[in-house]
């Protein structure tokens, strides 16, 4: 975790569930982040989502809901950048990621932990399910320099892009 | 539209075996979808009845305790949706909204917090109670537990949407802190007995100091591995430097 | 040893309880019959030792303390471990002189592994699941208003492969025993000294078990208050 992206970004999470206890439980102290910022429409104009959100959250963690949108003009270089010294950004699917990355937002690394099964993806770790245009998106993160991992939780073994692939041909 | 409270106590009943089918896919989708069948039963006819099966098919996941909050809000919702006073996916958005934060709640307050501190005031009473302490462990547990769960279902059921309010009144993360907080003390307590009641006082430096160490090395060993250094070291210690004394 | 009849049936006691404490863990109820410091006493208790599958299940229990289920990812199953180690020591020690720590730990030398196997276990039951699942989601598509029912039949597995590990546990005792007999003194007092290591272990798992900054803090002032209150008694008396 010693590169550096975004100023003030711990870990850019993909997660399908967005808050819950992996990231609560496990990723918040293996970071020892201070902040959540979570950007993703459906839960930015959902009022019952933000409150069970906030509800989750420990009181010493600051939480950020925001449209992906606002999140980019926040996160890109010229912005106003993330809502604590260490945040862990929160996004739902790989393309939100890819979005990001393409309106300037630095990311070093980029962490894969629940992708939802749908039709057209196939299974490359217990929790993560890929189809062939994010796999391509992701190829095309790394090549500019992006670290791309599959792992749920901070002491499992990450899956590197290559093995990545290779689960994906199996 | 109202389903019966015969139909409400078979979907409680059922959210007991939530995980049985749990898979990487669709999680408890199985198991909620199973569980919720009493009351769709009720609700819809036909084709409709079907089409409501394959909907709660979708993905879905949560604590196995919380989840019944969100069941319980999930039956509400169905009979607005029977009526037609609330749209189809109205369900699926209340259960992707709920289902994340909610698991964290009860795996911060179930998982790591009260088992543990349960656990560990069960096993500092065992040279006192002998296998009795058995019934401390699974009495202060499981009245939590069980009470917790008819609590959240039926709450989630009454209140509907209104289920995140009464929980955020509840105060679980004060609960979950303090619960933490007589874990630590109480495994301190565990960790002095084991020393002082290691023999004579070079057993109990040795076994002090060995909890000290291996305290600080764990986070890097996995258990298995710490297991058998620790039976190696003694092997290689033997019987006479350490003297025997089990609770 | 014992004879072969006795041996049978607690097998068979052995391989129902143990089930029943697998399908507690994940799939049903979860009231924690599945925890080491339940199973193995309750185990012991039915195997004839509750005593002894105490003796077996309480440090198992400090040093499983912190494994937790979050989302998709797999602790390791110390419910399997705890099974089966009651389930050799126990009629192992009854053949003999009950469960000694030199036997306790040449069980738990032998056995631990099981916490792996469980897991590769628990990772075979998700893909049989996923099998049941895709089941549930075309029946219901083809109009099957009791297509979820197919929830149940997860059970089976984890129930049955956990008994069948259990009862050859059981019927693997008397080689236990045999083994244990046949040690050395020196190796047996050494399993014994390695038993009391396993404790402090244990002890000291329990620590890390809290997921709380503070937690080593609180712990060692504890246990820093009572080392200081003991040896304070003792020097007054």
């Amino acid at each position: 975790m010693s590169k550096t992206g975004a100023p003030g970004l711990a870990l850019v999470r993909v997660d399908n569930r967005l808050v819950h206890g992996q990231v609560l439980e496990a990723w918040l102290p293996a970071l020892d982040a201070q902040g959540i910022l979570v950007a993703d429409d459906e839960a930015a104009g959902n009022m019952l989502a933000r409150s069970a959100m906030a509800l989750a959250i420990p009181p010493r963690v600051s939480l950020l809901v925001l449209r992906l949108q606002a999140a980019a003009d926040l996160l890109r270089p010229g912005g106003r950048g993330p809502p604590a010294a260490r945040t862990l950004l929160l996004l739902r699917e790989v393309r939100d990621a890819v979005s990001l990355h393409a309106q300037g937002v630095l990311m070093p690394r980029l962490n894969l932990g629940n992708v939802h099964f749908a039709p057209g993806r196939r299974q490359v770790s217990t929790a993560v399910f890929l189809d062939p245009s994010e796999l391509q998106e992701l190829e095309k993160l790394a090549a500019t320099g992006t670290t791309v991992e599959v792992r749920a939780v901070p002491n499992e073994t990450p899956l590197g892009l290559d093995a990545i692939k290779a689960k994906f041909r199996a | 539209m109202k389903v019966s409270r015969l139909a409400l106590a078979r979907v409680f009943f059922r959210s007991l075996f939530l995980q049985a089918a749990w898979n990487p896919r669709g999680m408890q989708n199985v198991g909620f979808a199973d569980a919720i069948s009493p009351a769709l039963d009720e609700l819809y006819q036909g084709p409709a009845r079907a089409a409501a099966s394959t909907r709660h098919l979708e993905f879905f996941n949560c604590h196995p305790y919380f989840a019944a909050a969100i069941l319980g809000g999930a039956v509400r919702l169905e009979e607005r949706v029977a009526t037609g006073e609330a749209a189809m996916d109205s369900v699926s958005a209340f259960k992707r909204a709920l289902g994340p934060p909610f698991a964290a709640l009860g795996d911060g307050f179930f998982w790591l917090a009260l088992r543990p501190a349960a656990a560990l005031a069960a096993a500092l009473t065992a040279p006192l109670l002998g296998p009795g302490c058995v019934l401390v462990f699974l009495g202060l547990y499981n009245s939590v537990h069980l009470a917790a769960r008819l609590w959240l279902f039926s709450t989630g059921y009454q209140r509907g949407e209104g289920i995140v309010d009464s929980v955020g009144r509840a105060h679980l993360a004060s609960g979950t802190g303090l619960l933490k907080v007589c874990g630590a003390v109480l495994a301190g307590a565990i960790a002095a007995r084991t020393a002082l009641f290691a023999g004579a006082p070079l057993q109990m430096l040795l076994t002090g100091s060995t909890i000290v160490v291996a305290a600080v090395f764990l986070p890097r060993l996995k258990t298995i591995w710490a297991v058998y250094i620790a039976l190696g070291l003694g092997l290689a210690l033997g019987g006479g430097v350490f003297q025997l004394a089990q609770a | 040893m014992l004879p072969l009849p006795q041996l049978l049936w607690l097998a068979g006691t052995a391989a129902i309880v143990s089930g029943l404490a697998a399908v507690d863990r994940k799939g049903a109820l979860q009231l924690m019959l599945s925890r080491p410091i339940v199973l193995a006493p309750v185990l012991g208790a039915l195997l004839g030792d509750a005593r002894g599958g105490l003796m077996l299940g309480l440090p198992l229990e400090l040093l499983f303390l912190g494994g937790v289920n979050l989302g998709g990812s797999i602790p390791d199953n110390e419910s399997l471990l705890a099974g089966a180690l009651a389930a050799m020591v126990v009629p192992a020690g009854l053949a003999g002189r009950g469960v000694e720590s030199s036997l306790a730990a040449l069980g738990l030398a032998l056995l631990l592994p099981l916490s792996l196997v469980g897991r590769s276990l628990d990772r075979a039951s998700e893909r049989r699941n996923a099998q049941l699942a895709g089941l549930a989601v075309l029946r219901a598509a083809a109009g099957d208003a009791r297509a979820a029912r197919v929830n149940l039949l997860g059970l089976a597995l984890p129930f049955g492969a956990t008994a069948a590990i259990c009862a050859a546990c059981v019927l693997a005792s008397p080689l236990l025993a045999l083994l244990h007999a046949a040690l050395p003194a020196r190796v047996s007092s050494g399993l014994g000294a390695g038993w009391s290591l396993v404790w402090a272990l244990a002890a000291a798992s329990a620590i890390r078990a809290i997921r709380e900054p503070r937690a080593p803090a609180l712990a060692a002032i504890t246990a820093t208050a009572m080392g200081a209150a003991f040896l304070l008694v003792r020097g007054i008396l």
